[in-house]
């Protein structure tokens, strides 16, 4: 682990709130796109992802710092996702303006029809094929990487890209007309 | 290596996930299946378009709008959402000043060097294409062509060239010796260059018991094949007894050629003592004994190839003297890819077209003449400019979007590791082009047409 990580995992651990505002700043982006496409809804991934930093939060204490954080996080993030699928959290949402933020969403920019379908398609994917997918594609992460956010051998995670392209691949000749 | 597993270890190939043994086997497949060669680009191309899809849908600007969520349900938690709320907050007012956006300067030399890394496989690759094209188009050419010693230098040319490319692993031999030997011969004739290095690099291996049984698979082989063979084969018979001696200089100098076309000059020394032995200046052949001894071939006055030449203003001609290149074969089939093939390409040319023009009675004035000529023309080859590899701007933004989320520890790590990848391919392009070059070489060789 990075001696800044290092750092930052024992400010985490000490409970002190700068860390925490870190963690927020380096991470949102990598757990909001994967949480994206975990829930298919932008909604839902602020949602899923602000349980996420919740439950660090919670479990920072615990956090041996064996892993890299991120790692710990997509585990936290993969947590929190299959813990709503089986109805055990509830995301509610409340308006901006009743949070009292005057910040307007921006418009979602247009996106090709192409993209849309092939958003479509990794939604299909099985939860395991797809985090994988997106881990690898969104991310930039290295198989060893990715092994280790889901907790499974490097082996394992080979193979998942292989059936989740060949999957995605079946989908794709499955629509031609 | 099946085609099945073969369409696994393309795709760890495309992710840059394969090891260093798999990815032998898989271009050892590759180089073989014309199928699993379209697989690949197909799935390269799927890669790619699930790769850039996937950020589309993501672009850096569009990401991080974090809404907060009011959870009554949760009480307790709202002072850690409170934090959150502040980490967003910091996060917001970062991105509109441009503290943490615009990507950092780190984040785009990362990207850039990944778009460079990308620019070096795509080059790899197309070299290594033109490469498998040009040499099968030069041995069928060479193959056309009648048997000399152009047609020799454009055969150990091509099989340095597959010399080069044949990796770590060795051809596994037989014990019986007509079974290796026929095994040899298999691999030779092939038309797939990796395949045929294996071959050259077991013909090595081989001892010269062997020989025999090595010059009857040679009806099995054709064009460029045979010719290495023949040249192989007729190495162990080179024979080595004296043909030119000459007395010189009062007898303070003794010149010699041999049949294998070694030179030799012995001079006496200076010494007070009459028993002090000679200084001998030796070569493999007429033109390396100029090249390596310039002096004591000034000296001489040394002009012309092997069984051609005037040495003191006395011509020689002795059909006797070995004229094919087995002598240069070593230097120019064995040395590995890091040794300046360029040099001796040329000296191959050279000899070869001075060789022919001896054969054909020309003088040794012509032969020298046409020697300069094949050289100039083999020299412009080698200054041929492939150009250069930049990374594309596309790609660029691509890596930007997948390496602007990485901390600055992160960071400093894949840089790392991508100088590394992009060092190893710069290699591996240097490796191609000198390939390309040595071919490109030879052609102008077999077509050389004296003024």
């Amino acid at each position: 682990m990075p001696a800044d990580e290092s750092r930052l995992v024992a400010d985490l651990r000490a409970g002190r709130r700068e860390a925490f505002d870190r963690m927020v700043e380096l991470h949102y982006d990598r757990l909001h796109r994967l949480a994206c496409t975990m829930t298919g809804q932008s909604e839902d991934a602020a949602d899923l992802v602000q349980e996420t930093f919740l439950a660090a939060m919670k479990s920072a204490g615990n956090f041996r710092g064996e892993a890299r954080l991120t790692t710990w996080l997509i585990a936290i993030c993969r947590n929190q996702y299959t813990l709503h699928l089986r109805g055990r959290r509830k995301w509610r949402h409340a308006s901006l303006e009743a949070a009292g933020n005057a910040r307007a969403p921006e418009p979602a920019p247009a996106i090709r029809p192409e993209v849309v379908q092939i958003l479509e398609r990794v939604h299909r994917l099985p939860e395991e094929l797809r985090t994988a997918l997106v881990l690898f594609y969104l991310e930039g992460m290295r198989y060893q990487e990715i092994a280790e956010s889901m907790e499974c051998p490097v082996g394992t995670i080979r193979s998942r890209l292989f059936e989740a392209r060949e999957r995605l691949k079946r989908m794709m000749e499955g629509d031609r007309p | 290596m099946t085609c099945d597993e073969a369409v696994r270890a393309i795709e760890a190939m495309l992710d840059r996930e394969i090891d260093d043994d798999e990815r032998m086997q898989l271009e050892a497949h590759l180089a073989e299946c014309e199928t699993c060669r379209r697989e690949t680009e197909e799935r390269r191309a799927f890669s790619d378009r699930i790769g850039r899809d996937l950020n589309d849908a993501f672009p850096p600007s569009t990401r991080a709008t974090p809404r907060i969520v009011i959870r009554p349900r949760r009480s307790n938690w709202v002072r850690a959402a409170a934090v959150i709320l502040v980490g967003f907050a910091v996060g917001y007012v970062g991105s509109s000043t441009g503290v943490f956006r615009p990507a950092s300067a780190e984040a785009r030399e990362v990207a850039k060097l990944s778009a460079l890394k990308d620019a070096y496989q795509d080059r790899s690759r197309e070299l290594a294409d033109r490469v498998e094209r040009e040499a099968t188009a030069l041995d069928t050419r060479a193959a056309q062509a009648p048997d000399g010693p152009r047609r020799d230098a454009v055969a150990l040319c091509v099989m340095k060239v597959a010399n080069g490319m044949a990796g770590a692993d060795a051809l596994e031999l037989p014990p019986e010796p007509e079974k290796r030997a026929r095994k040899v011969a298999e691999y030779m004739s092939t038309a797939n260059l990796a395949r045929r290095g294996l071959a050259i690099q077991a013909l090595r291996t081989l001892p010269a018991t062997d020989m025999p049984l090595v010059e009857r698979q040679i009806v099995n082989l054709k064009g460029t094949n045979r010719t290495f063979t023949e040249l192989y084969v007729l190495s162990f018979k080179s024979p080595t007894e004296p043909v030119v001696v000459m007395e010189l200089n009062g007898g303070d100098l003794r010149f010699t050629q041999l049949a294998n076309a070694t030179l030799r000059v012995e001079a006496k020394t200076a010494s007070a003592t009459a028993a002090a032995a000679p200084r001998i200046y030796e070569g493999l052949n007429m033109l390396e004994f100029r090249a390596r001894h310039p002096d004591i071939s000034k000296l001489l006055d040394l002009k012309g190839s092997d069984g051609n030449f005037t040495v003191a203003g006395v011509t020689q001609r002795a059909t006797a003297v070995q004229c094919r290149p087995v002598a240069y074969m070593p230097a120019v089939v064995w040395s590995g890819q890091e040794r300046e093939s360029g040099r001796i390409v040329e000296a191959l040319s050279v000899h070869a077209v001075m060789a022919e023009c001896a054969r054909a009675g020309g003088t040794v004035e012509e032969a020298e003449r046409q020697g300069l000529e094949v050289m100039r023309r083999v020299q412009e080859v080698s200054t041929t400019v492939y150009g250069s590899v930049t990374p594309d701007p596309e790609r660029v933004r691509y890596h930007l979007t997948r390496v602007r989320n990485l901390d600055s520890a992160g960071l400093a790590l894949t840089r790392e590791r991508l100088h590394d990848d992009v060092a190893a391919l710069e290699r591996r392009v240097i490796e191609w082009q000198g390939r390309l070059e040595c071919l490109h070489q030879a052609a102008v060789t077999l077509d050389y047409q004296p003024k």
